[in-house]
This record gives C-alpha cells, structure tokens and sequence, in this order.
C-alpha cells in the first residue's frame, strides 16, 4: 500500500433541494481508502451511505443536490467535487467505478450484456475498434464466470447471480483504481452472494483496487472489509478495523447495528438488541410455549403445484410432492431460495392457489378446493391469515389504518362499526402503535410501522394459523429486530401457531421451533430447529449454512471458498 | 415469427370482415334506397325495378356481402345502371354509381394527395411532437420546459378549421407570403410539391403534436429513473448520450404504438384539413359519399381506412419488439 489514499473524502456534506426545502442527506464526513484496501460502508436505509457513492461518482444531479466538501481522487489529485463535467467523464468507469444494487434495473434490458460491457470500455478507449471492444468484453465475461458465447445474450435471460457478475464486469473492465460497490449482493440468494462476494474480491486484490462497499449488512462486512464506517442519519458515527469494531464498538449504535441481526451463534427466541434498546430485558420467566401441545393443525400432504406454461410452454412445477404440518401452537419454519416454492405452499395454504394434486387439510377438513369455492376460502381465512413481505405494497394506500385492521373483523365477525373500532384500537396497542394511528393513512408511517400493522391485520379475526411470507425482509436490521421481538412476544400471549418463510437462515433459527428445507420444489430436510442446524442430514442444508455469512468468522480467517454452482 | 405473422394477418383479416360487414349493413340500414339514387329522380318503377336487378339488390344480403367479398379477392363484373357490364378487377371495392367508376379507382385517384398530407404531417408530428418533447424532458422545470409545454398546449387547444383559415388568410391572402395551398403531384416537381403543402402540412402536424409532445415527456421522465441509464453515465457517457441512447429507446415503445394510430388514421383521410384548404384526398371523398347517399364509396373508403389502421398497428407492434427483445411476439 503506498501513501498516498486511492480515495480521500473531506468533509463530504450533501444537500438536496426540495419542494419543502433542503434535505441534508450527508454532514461532515472524512475517510480515506488505501490502494486495495476495502471500507465498509454500514448503516440503514437513509444513513446517507448510498449518497455518499454516488457522490463518489458525481453523479448527484447538480440542480437538485448541493455536494460540499472534497473528494479526492489518488494520483493526480483531482477534486472531483466541482471537476467539470469533461473531466468527470473521463473519470467515471475508468478510475472510479460502480456496481449497482439492483443489477436487473441496472442493466439496459434493451441491449445484450456483451455490447454493455464492451460500451464501458470503448467509451475510454475511443481508438479501439468494435472487434477488440467485443474481445475484452468476452474475456472479461469469462473473468467472471460467464462463458463468452452468452455475451449475446440480453438481461433477462440471465439469473440474478449472472447479472451481477456482469454488473461487475462491466465495472471491472478498465481496471479502476477505485470501486464503488452499493448494496451489490442484496438481492441475491445467500449462496450466490457468497459467491458474488469472493469473485469481487479475488478480481480486486488482483488489480489492488480499493473498493468501498456500501452495505446495511453487517454480516457481508464482516467477511469482505478491512475496515468499517457507520453511518447514522448523514453523520459518520464511528470507524475503525473491522474487528474491532464488531468486537468491542464504541457507539452505542454499532453495538446495537451489529447486535439486531439474529446470527447463527444468537441464543434463539432471545429478545433482539434494538437501537432503542441496545440491551433488551430477557424473560425472566422460561418460555411458556416451549411444549405446542400435540396435534396436527394444518398440513399438506404430497402437495404438487404446477405454474401453466406460457402459450403451449408445458406446465412448470413449481412444488412437487410437499409432505409438511404445523402442529398446534408451534412455529414451523419454511427456508429455500427464491424459486423453491416457499411462497407457493404459502398460498395453498390460504387457499389462494389450487393444488394440482395432493391434499391440503386444515384443523383435519380437506381444504384443497378452497382456490375455486369463495365460500370454502372464507372460512379458511377466517383461521389462517396472512402476513405479508412487502409492507410498502400490501397496505391499500387509499385506506386508513382503522379500514384496513377493520376490514377482516366487517367480514368475517358480527361485530358494529364501534366495536370493530374498539377491538383496532386494542390490536395497535397490542403490536405497539397507538389507538391515535387509527385515523391515519399507510404513507405516514415507517416500514416497522407498516409491517406492525399489517400484523395487526392478520391478527384482527384471532386466526388459529398465521402465515408469514418474509416478514421482516424488507425491513432495517434495527426495525427488523423489533418485529421479530413483537411476534415473539404476541407468540407468546395469544398461543399462535405459525409458518414462517424466509430465507434467512439465522431469522428463522431464531424464531422457529422446526424448520423446513426446501429446494427446488422439493422438501430436503424436516426437523427440529436444533437438529437441523447442529446436524444437517441433507447436503444441500449444509451447503446452505456454510454459505451463510457469520459475524468474524472464528480465527478472523476468510470463510472457505465456495465452489460456484449453476 | 412465421406463426405470429400468419396470426396477425388472420386477425387482420376478421377485423376487415367485421368492418366490412357493418358498413355493409348500412345499405339496408339507410332509409334512401341505392337503386333510386342511382337511378335518378326521374325512373319510373319498370325502370327502377331493372336497376334494382342490375345492381344486384334483388338478391338477398347474404349473397350480396359474398359477392362483394368474393369481388374483393377474386375481382368480379358489375352492371352498370342501364346493365352494361363494367369490369371490376380484384381487389374490388364496388361501383359507385354516382362517381360513374369503381370505387377502388375513386380511392387511388385522391390517396396521393392523402399520403401526401399524411407523410408531411407526420414529419411535423415528429418534429414538434417528440422532438420539443424531448427537449422539454432533457430540460425539466426550467424555462424551455414551460415554454414548450406552453406552446403545445395553445397547438392541443386550437381547431385544425380556426387555424387553417387563419393562417391562410394571414399568410397567403394578406400578405402573399405563401401561394395558396394546392396539391401538385410530387413527380412534378418534389419543391412544388412540398410548398403547395407546406401550411396543410403545419396546421395538421402542430394540432396533433401536443399529444406526442406530453407523451414523450412522460414517458422519458419516467425512463430516466431507470438504473440502466445512470450505469451509462457511471460508465463515462455523458449525459446527452445516456438519455438518447438508453432513455430514449425505453420511451420508444408507447410512442411508436401511437405513431402507428396515428400513421393508419391520417392515411384514411384528414377531412377537416382537406376541406380547409381544398385538397381532394380521401378524406374529402369519404365524407362526400355519405353527405351524397354513394353507399358503394362509404363502405370502400371506411374499408381502406380499416386496412391502413390494421396495417400500421401490426407494423408498430414489430417495431416494438424490435426495440423491446423482452417483448414476446405471441
């Protein structure tokens, strides 16, 4: 490592312009990033961190944003805050470049992945004709894993692990001397962020550049980065090695960042540190629920569920031959990638989707045709809610708080429009909102506070089985920490039985007493929780936990290289 | 594709039908009867009687709708009033027995002057329509937004008829800045041609532009957002570049679907704009027809409006997935 930074920040501070006047986004933060060094950047949603990225980039757009402060590139110095935009064109995608987020809304889904890479690099090497564009772009595929016959190919035919890797490639390509990477393997499955990870890595130690990942996962710092930077509301809290700051944090804030996130070391059913409650009082009491009294409450039986084909495309399955039960009172938890069928077992349950064959049987009746009789589907929602991923999509915007917890109770129960009244203004108090948010409309609230209600919703008819599909996926580590502290403790006091998806291996530890493995459609594994994770029987449960990002690996060592599957 | 080409041309195929058959209805729905107009105010009912067989109106409608589809495909031979054969080669749309000719020939008669107006209107469309659209997204909010949103919008509130007299009272007959509007053929002279069309050419384009103009706006605000087109400028291309390469062609695809709509209905006709300034396209033949009773021309033109609408739709819908290659043709 030289002296000089690749990367120096100074008193970074971002403004934007809007109609109800300026927005700080980003105040007085200063870091520097050493040739092949890697800074993680952690916080939450609306830290700043994504805006200090692009700021990185300069690419704020300069009539909405003020961008104060200077960020320095290494070599020649430049300033790349008030560079012309001449001279930032010449440092975009040559000596500082990006790896989105999103990589399929990242990607023109207009032009084949081949010609986007060899874009990047023509547009810094202006002489380079069309075949030797086309031949870096090739080589730089099969760099990441891609065989160069797929440069043809357009986004969308690609997995969301390969878009990825072109979103890199296309970053790598003119060999930076700094990279930004914002949120690059959210959304992927554990598995194949773990790979996406150590391809970033080996790609980068190759060519030293120093990369600064932006990230709320805590877990993904962890295992990738040198040093860490949290992020708090636009102020940089605290920075520091990476081990040290997981192990013994100073601020208050990383102590609880790094505590929210459930990890496959958490004692499980433990109430969850929150930024609130950075030391959450345990039960004192031993858990009440610790034995579901026995009895099977609902189940599928050999559970086939095929997705038509498109046109005369042959039908996909897309869950073949399910055999599970939730027992009474118990939380059974459902994990697998995305694709295998989690969220399709979810809805025959509810009787939203029609089995293709086998037996879906709740509280003993056979409910499979639930999908096609209105009046079978009724009363099965009237014991088997749902609560939903996405709590920005599943609230009816137009609603108040009050119509939306009210609406099961005016279907399903006789009770008069006071009484309904009555029972929402008791089941917010019980998800810890107040009767005073009755009158208010989804957009007034946060996330946690969106999901809180639409667990209130589910709540409302005092179903026997709640389904969550994703709960808390969508949410902050912090707000997802209370969530899950609220359905432990409603758990608890009304006696629920649940079927919980997710594919976070340490959420569903944590907050599950069995735990169902699902791949492809298919069930793997089925067992207690403390079976399942001490001893897999299934290979493929095992390759699920070894991908699995832990806080510091023990030793401090890189966790064991995964061979890329698929 | 094949299959799909084929499916289109079948769907094609029934709209025609469908269409053909309603305004075929008309004969019988109108409450004047074709072989009087035709026949003149002066027959006596022998005389009538003997169109009425030689028009083939005797027969029953089934059997007249199949002749006159079968005459389409096949060409056919009709009677003229006092039962000389005509020739009617395929495609046949008819005899129009106030125009004394076929109705095809009536129709490719004034198409010129119609796609004459259609293709310069749609310049003009392009021009102000997408273009000030585009420059008022690339310039969002600030003055040449507003002014071009302003300017379109007086275009979107005006009438082709209130316009079109002005403009040719202030520019050719006040001060003779322009010749009055005439349609020369453009194999006389493309300069001819096009300054006899030039205010035509205007009025149409600038009446129609607005919707073009809102719609392209939206559509590249809404693009911009994309992450594609910040990975193009996070690459090194600078902003123009991103937007034109990467904003636009995700705007494209309602605009090309309009533009064929559009394209369709302007060669079926622009009567107002024809009327105006005195151009004899088929527009002005359409309207003729139904104001004069001549049933053989209304069903011949509404048909080849038909065709020209369903032509351009399916040529658009091409286009765009062309442009889209997640759009499956199906």
């Amino acid at each position: 490592m030289s002296d000089r930074p690749a990367l120096s920040v100074r008193d970074l501070a971002v403004t934007f312009r809007t109609a109800r006047g300026p927005v700080s986004a980003v105040r007085d933060v200063s870091f520097d990033m050493a040739p092949g060094e890697v800074l993680g950047l952690v916080g939450e949603s609306g830290s700043g961190k994504s805006t200090i990225g692009l700021a990185a980039l300069a690419l704020h757009d300069p009539a909405r944003t003020r961008v104060q402060g200077a960020v320095r590139l290494g070599g020649d110095g430049l300033d790349l805050v008030g560079a012309s935009e001449s001279a930032l064109k010449k440092v975009r995608g040559a000596r500082v470049a990006m790896v989105f987020q999103d990589a399929l809304d990242a990607l023109s889904p207009y032009h084949t992945i081949g010609a986007q890479i060899a874009e990047a690099y023509r547009v810094h090497h202006p002489r380079a004709g069309r075949g030797e564009a086309k031949e870096r772009a090739a080589a730089m595929l099969e760099r990441v894993g891609i065989p160069a016959a797929r440069a043809s190919d357009h986004p969308h035919h690609l997995s969301g692990g390969m878009r990825q890797r072109v979103v890199i490639a296309m970053a790598l390509i003119n060999d930076p001397a700094v990279l930004i990477a914002d949120e690059p393997t959210t959304a992927l499955d554990a598995r194949v962020q773990h790979q996406v990870l150590d391809l970033i890595g080996e790609l980068r130690s190759e060519a030293g550049t120093a990369m600064l990942l932006i990230t709320h996962d805590v877990g993904v710092v962890a295992r990738t980065c040198d040093r860490m930077l949290v992020m708090r509301d636009g102020e940089a809290l605290e920075e520091g090695p990476t081990e040290r700051l997981l192990t013994s944090p100073a601020h208050p804030y990383t102590k609880a960042l790094i505590g929210a996130a459930p990890t496959l070391d958490t004692v499980p059913g433990s109430r969850l540190p929150t930024v609130d409650a950075p030391e959450p009082r345990q039960r004192t009491e031993a858990r009440l629920r610790a034995a579901p009294a026995p009895g099977v409450l609902a189940e599928v039986r050999d559970l086939r569920v095929d997705h038509p084909g498109r046109r005369r495309a042959r039908p996909h399955p897309a869950v073949k031959g399910v055999s599970l039960h939730v027992a009474h009172g118990e939380t059974l938890g459902l994990v697998g990638e995305s694709g295998s069928g989690k969220s399709t077992i979810a809805r025959a349950l509810t009787g939203l989707r029609r089995p293709t064959s086998g037996e879906v049987r709740f509280d003993g009746r056979d409910v499979s045709g639930a999908a096609t009789d209105t009046r079978l589907r009724r009363e099965l929602s009237r014991d088997v809610q749902l609560v939903f991923q996405d709590p920005y999509a599943s609230l009816n915007p137009r609603h108040t708080v009050e119509q939306i917890v009210t609406t099961p109770l005016r279907i399903h129960t006789d009770l008069d429009r006071s009484e309904r009244g009555r029972r929402a203004a008791e089941l917010l108090e019980q998800v810890g909102l107040s009767p005073s948010h009755l009158s208010r409309h989804p957009h007034e609230f946060s996330g946690g506070q969106r999901q809180r209600i639409g667990i209130a919703r589910a709540l409302a008819v005092r179903p026997r089985l709640v389904i969550a599909d994703e709960p808390v996926s969508a949410l902050d580590v912090s707000v997802q920490a209370q969530v899950l502290n609220l359905l432990m403790d409603l758990r608890e006091e009304l006696g629920l039985s649940l079927l919980f998806i997710s594919h976070d291996l340490a959420v569903v530890r944590h907050f599950c007493d069995r735990i169902a493995v699902l791949k492809k459609g298919e069930l793997v594994e089925v067992g207690p929780r403390d079976a399942v994770f001490d001893s897999p029987a299934a290979p493929y449960t095992r390759e699920l936990l070894a991908a699995f990002p832990h806080h510091l690996p023990p030793g401090g060592g890189r966790p064991q290289h995964v061979a890329p599957v698929g | 594709m094949t299959r799909y080409l084929l499916k289109r041309v079948a769907q094609a195929v029934a709209v025609l039908l469908a269409i053909s058959a309603t305004a075929f209805g008309l004969f019988y729905a109108a409450p004047s009867d074709p072989a009087r107009i035709a026949c003149g105010p002066k027959c006596d009912s022998a005389q009538l009687a003997a169109v009425r067989t030689s028009m083939g109106l005797d027969q029953p409608i089934v059997s007249q709708f199949t002749d006159y589809v079968g005459g389409i495909v096949t060409g056919r031979t009709i009677a003229d009033v006092d039962g000389t054969p005509i020739p009617c080669p395929a495609p046949c749309l008819g005899y129009s027995y106030t125009l004394h000719q076929p109705v095809l020939a009536a129709i490719e008669d004034r198409l010129p002057v119609t796609v004459s107006i259609a293709v310069g209107a749609l310049a003009v469309i392009l021009v102000l329509g997408v273009g000030s659209g585009l420059a008022a997204a690339l310039r969002r909010g600030r003055p040449t937004d507003r002014l071009l949103s302003g300017f379109n919008l007086l275009g979107a509130s005006v009438q082709i008829y209130f316009l079109g007299y002005v403009l040719q009272f202030l520019l050719v007959y006040s001060t003779g800045l322009f010749a009055p509007p005439r349609y020369v053929p453009f194999a006389d002279g493309p300069g001819q041609w096009a300054l006899g069309l030039v205010l035509p050419w205007l009025v149409l384009g600038f009446v129609n532009a607005a919707v073009y103009a809102r719609l392209t706006r939206s559509q590249m605000l809404e693009t911009m957002h994309h992450g594609y087109v910040r990975t193009a400028r996070a690459k090194g291309l600078g902003t123009l570049r991103s937007h034109l390469k990467y904003t636009a062609r995700g705007a494209a695809g309602p605009l090309v679907q309009l533009l064929g709509l559009e394209v369709g209905a302007l060669l079926g006709g622009a009567f107002i704009t024809e009327t105006v300034f005195g151009l004899g396209g088929v527009g002005k033949l359409a309207v003729d027809a139904v104001t004069g009773n001549d049933l053989p021309t209304v069903v011949g033109t509404v048909l080849v409006a038909a065709f020209f609408v369903v032509l351009f739709v399916a040529l658009a819908d091409l286009v765009v997935a062309w442009l889209d290659p997640r759009v499956r043709l199906a």
